[in-house]
């Protein structure tokens, strides 16, 4: 198992919760694995524009839809514990020759010990602030088509930026890596030059530019 | 002997500050002998009137200005410079620019007569002419008619005439002191009293002692400042004598950090680089790790869907990931044991949940299909753990190389801030210690020599300065004589105009004052005129030294007394023009009475005076022009003694209110009515 600070690792339990939690509250829910992971790193790179820090340092990125090793470790963990709802379990093998895993997940509202981290949760400050940024994301990206949700996370310009190869490692915390999707959600006000955009306002936005684009190349 | 303007006629067209009467255009006006008013309110244009006939006279020149303008200054003036404001003076009070604006003057000097006409706008001459021959124009400096004119006055140069003219011909509204003035009456002495040669000597020798003396002055201040410069350098020299081991010791720290500051961002560039590789190498690995672990799994739930199809997703989703990863998903706890039975139970076909053998089992193999356990390919299986174990090893080597590097970069940044702030520091104490190195015995050397230069100009100079001395006072001796006999003269008027004025007992005594024309060269003794007065507090006369030392109308008076007895003793009674304005000023009525006294003693034979009056008392006019009289001969020949400005310039306000009251008031002033 790998070696992973106690607190870091609750940190990221609590993340999933409320990732799940806000797809729930979206109508994602129950959320397959690509979009889990999708709603995740659009989570990350958009931060900014709710005024918060990515939650993770970075993500590989791959020829797939970005995909997080060690959240994915903590989602089983979080089913073994009884507070997630897993259905459809399924293997498939991807182009590359590699077994992809695909399962669809919500929270298990029957579970006692889940009602009560959800308590705790919804009287904390910082959480409380956090989830309804992620509230306000699950809802933009539920008003895409459910099938572009996680193809739409690969069309994102820090994601999608040329300068960065499949097999490199993008740096949330590097400010190179985050002036691109910054300059996208930026570049929504000279379209409204009299409106001012508040941030829920440039997430669907933002959304709905992405789902245009996983068109245009599609 | 000096020769003063006599003015004669004064003319005046196109302007519209004197557009005159329907019958009699502009402004025209004869001087007669004796003394003529000029009459009118405030604002009528006086002061613009007396400007007019100066400047006809002198033309768009003026004296140089001096620092000190509240003293005549100690040296002569050399040259005049033109009058700044020659195109400003005359425009500005009218709407039109004064552009077609002309005045003209007749006036004599000496025994030639000048008619000289001017345009407005800018001052310049339109005609010139002496005695009927018109003068040459072609200069615009006016030479030709400077010449003419200073040499008619008999005096040296233009800048004495102006002098003169501007001092004792016209009495003007700003009243400069003469008298009290040594510096002037210096001034006033040599341009009246001595030959032009002589005059244009003593200004020769002046300048040429200033000039030396403001040259010495210079260099000794320069040299002053090298000396205060040499010895602060000799004593750097000698205090900061070690100053040049320390600083070259501080500099081998400061570029010792330096190189190691250089090294530790060469390590910090090679450190970022290798993060950066480990970083991705680890997100690689956990990625790899992943794909291994999803294949043992993918295997494992095949063969788990097989032994127990009834098996819910989230059981087979433990279970499966319970064989993958060898630790209880839940709870984190080792569960080899456990595992290694289930693995055993499900490679022999015995339920892995209730440990039936496979004879005893309900659904059997085949029955519905199941394809017993132990049937997987136990290769595979292997396969996919080592795969699993080695990526896990990758991962955690890469992992624990990430961390090793990242460790060490925060080491060295503690590193770098801790050289980068050695090094500001040493900088700063480094600059501290190069401001305090001793000079170069060079530079002191240098500045020595530059010293003993400046003290040499400074002698040479000091030299120049005693030659034009000794020459400067043999001028002063040769003039002693003359001075002396013309202040006698001088004295003597004085003393008739004064008693016609002051109550007390006055006069002026001959004294020599000290003085020198320069800063720091010579003094030299100068030929002075004091005033005495006899006071109420005193038995015998006392000097009155300064201008504080009289009342404010005595000033006035006794200054003007002095000039007109300055033009006198110069002109040996000759014809002169003295144009006073406004002296009724600070008068009461009695003395307005003996201030004419006064003026008519002067206004003579064929003296004038002209005098500007603001019509502010009755008593003014009848003063100077006479009493009380129906004679009509008498009262016509007064009215032509006055330009009534009342009539002939542009009317103010105050005119078009009031102007037959102020008509009733001159009218009676002119009969010698007092209203």
């Amino acid at each position: 198992m790998t070696a992973v600070e106690p607190f870091a690792q609750t940190k990221r339990r609590v993340r999933i919760l409320q990732l799940l939690e806000a797809s729930e509250r979206a109508a994602l829910a129950p959320i397959d694995t690509d979009k889990l992971h999708a709603f995740a790193y659009l989570a990350d790179v958009l931060s900014p524009v709710w005024g918060l820090r990515p939650f993770d340092r970075r993500v590989l990125k791959t020829g797939r839809p970005p995909y997080y090793a060690d959240l994915q470790r903590e989602v089983d963990s979080l089913v073994a514990m009884g507070l997630l709802e897993v259905s459809q379990p399924a293997y498939r093998k991807a182009p590359d020759g590699s077994m992809l895993f695909q399962a669809r997940y919500a929270l298990r509202f029957a579970s006692s010990h889940g009602r009560n981290i959800r308590l705790a949760l919804d009287a904390d400050i910082e959480a409380t602030a956090g989830q309804s940024y992620l509230d306000e994301l699950a809802r933009a990206l539920a008003s895409l088509r459910d099938e572009d949700i996680a193809a739409a996370s690969a069309e994102d310009a820090t994601y999608d930026d040329p300068n960065i190869s499949s097999g490199d490692i993008i740096d949330f915390g590097e400010v190179a890596h985050r002036m691109r999707t910054g300059h996208a959600t930026d570049s929504l006000d000279s379209l409204f030059p009299d409106v001012r955009l508040t941030p829920g306002r440039r997430l669907y936005m933002y959304a709905h530019y992405l789902g245009r684009k996983v068109h245009a190349v599609g | 002997m000096i020769h003063f303007p006599v003015v004669d006629h004064i003319q005046i067209c196109g302007y519209r500050l004197f557009p005159g009467g329907d019958q009699e255009p502009g402004l025209s006006f004869l001087v007669k002998p004796g003394i003529s008013i000029i009459a009118g309110v405030n604002g009528l244009g006086k002061t613009t009137l007396i400007e007019t006939i100066f400047r006809l006279i002198v033309g768009p020149f003026e004296l140089p200005k001096l620092e000190n303008s509240a003293r005549f200054g100690s040296t002569a003036r050399v040259k005049e410079t033109p009058w700044p404001a020659r195109r400003e003076f005359f425009t500005r009070r009218v709407a039109d620019r004064a552009a077609a604006a002309t005045a003209k003057l007749r006036f004599r000097i000496g025994d030639r007569a000048f008619e000289v006409e001017r345009a407005l706008s800018d001052c310049r001459l339109l005609t010139a002419s002496v005695d009927g021959v018109p003068i040459d124009m072609i200069d615009g400096f006016e030479t030709a008619y400077k010449d003419l004119i200073v040499g008619s006055a008999g005096l040296g140069s233009f800048v004495d005439f102006l002098t003169m003219v501007k001092f004792l011909t016209f009495f003007n509204e700003d009243r400069r002191d003469i008298l009290w003035d040594d510096q002037a009456q210096r001034q006033f002495f040599r341009i009246l009293f001595a030959s032009p040669a002589i005059s244009q000597e003593w200004v020769q020798h002046e300048a040429q002692i200033g000039s030396a003396d403001s040259s010495a002055r210079s260099a000794s201040a320069y040299a002053f400042r090298l000396e205060k410069d040499i010895e602060a350098l000799v004593e750097a020299l000698e205090t900061n004598a070690g100053v040049t081991a320390e600083l070259a010791a501080a500099q081998a720290l400061l570029d010792a950090d330096l190189e190691r500051r250089e090294e530790l961002e060469r390590k910090s560039e090679g450190l970022k680089k290798q993060i950066a590789d480990t970083s991705r190498q680890t997100e690689r690995a956990k990625l790899a790790e992943d794909g291994a672990r999803r294949q043992l799994e993918e295997l494992r739930y095949t063969a788990l869907e097989r032994l127990f199809p009834s098996l819910d997703d989230t059981a087979r989703y433990i279970l499966t990931h319970l064989f993958a990863d060898a630790h209880c998903l839940a709870c984190g706890a080792d569960s080899e044991d456990e595992i290694l039975r289930l693995e055993k139970a499900i490679s022999d076909g015995i339920c892995a949940v209730c440990g039936a053998p496979p004879a005893q089992q309900h659904r059997t193999a085949g029955a519905d299909g199941i394809v017993p356990v132990h049937k997987v390919e136990q290769k595979m299986l292997d396969r996919a753990l080592e795969a699993v174990a080695n990526a896990a090893i990758e991962r955690e080597a890469s992992a624990t190389a990430e961390r090793s590097f990242r460790d060490q970069a925060e080491e060295l940044n503690v590193e770098l801030d801790r050289v980068s702030r050695s090094i500001d520091e040493r900088r700063l104490a480094n600059a501290t210690l190069r401001a305090r190195l001793p000079p170069d015995p060079e530079e002191i050397a240098e500045k020595k020599k530059a010293l003993a230069n400046a003290r040499s100009s400074q002698q040479q100079y000091e030299k120049e300065r005693a030659r034009a001395e000794r020459k400067y006072q043999l001028l002063l001796n040769q003039t002693e004589e003359l001075f002396r006999a013309a202040a006698v003269r001088v004295a003597h008027r004085f003393q008739r105009f004064a008693t016609a004025f002051l109550e007390e007992e006055c006069s002026l005594s001959f004294r020599l004052v000290e003085d020198r024309p320069s800063q720091s060269g010579a003094r030299f003794m100068y030929p002075s005129l004091k005033f005495e007065m006899s006071a109420a507090a005193f038995e015998t006369k006392q000097f009155r030294e300064r201008p504080d030392d009289v009342s404010e109308s005595q000033r006035e008076f006794v200054d003007l007394a002095f000039r007109m007895a300055l033009m006198e003793a110069a002109s040996n009674d000759q014809a002169a023009t003295l144009i006073i304005e406004t002296p009724e000023a600070s008068l009461d009525a009695i003395f307005m009475r003996k201030a004419g006294t006064m003026l008519r003693a002067f206004a003579e034979d064929e003296r004038r005076i002209v005098v500007t009056s603001n019509l502010t008392s009755s008593v003014m006019v009848p003063s100077l022009l006479g009493g009380e009289t129906a004679d009509t001969d008498e009262i016509a020949d007064r009215w032509t003694r006055v330009l009534d400005l009342l009539t002939v310039a542009a009317p103010n306000a105050a005119v078009r209110k009031f102007g037959l009251e102020y008509r009733r008031f001159l009218e009676a002033g002119v009969e010698g009515r007092v209203a």
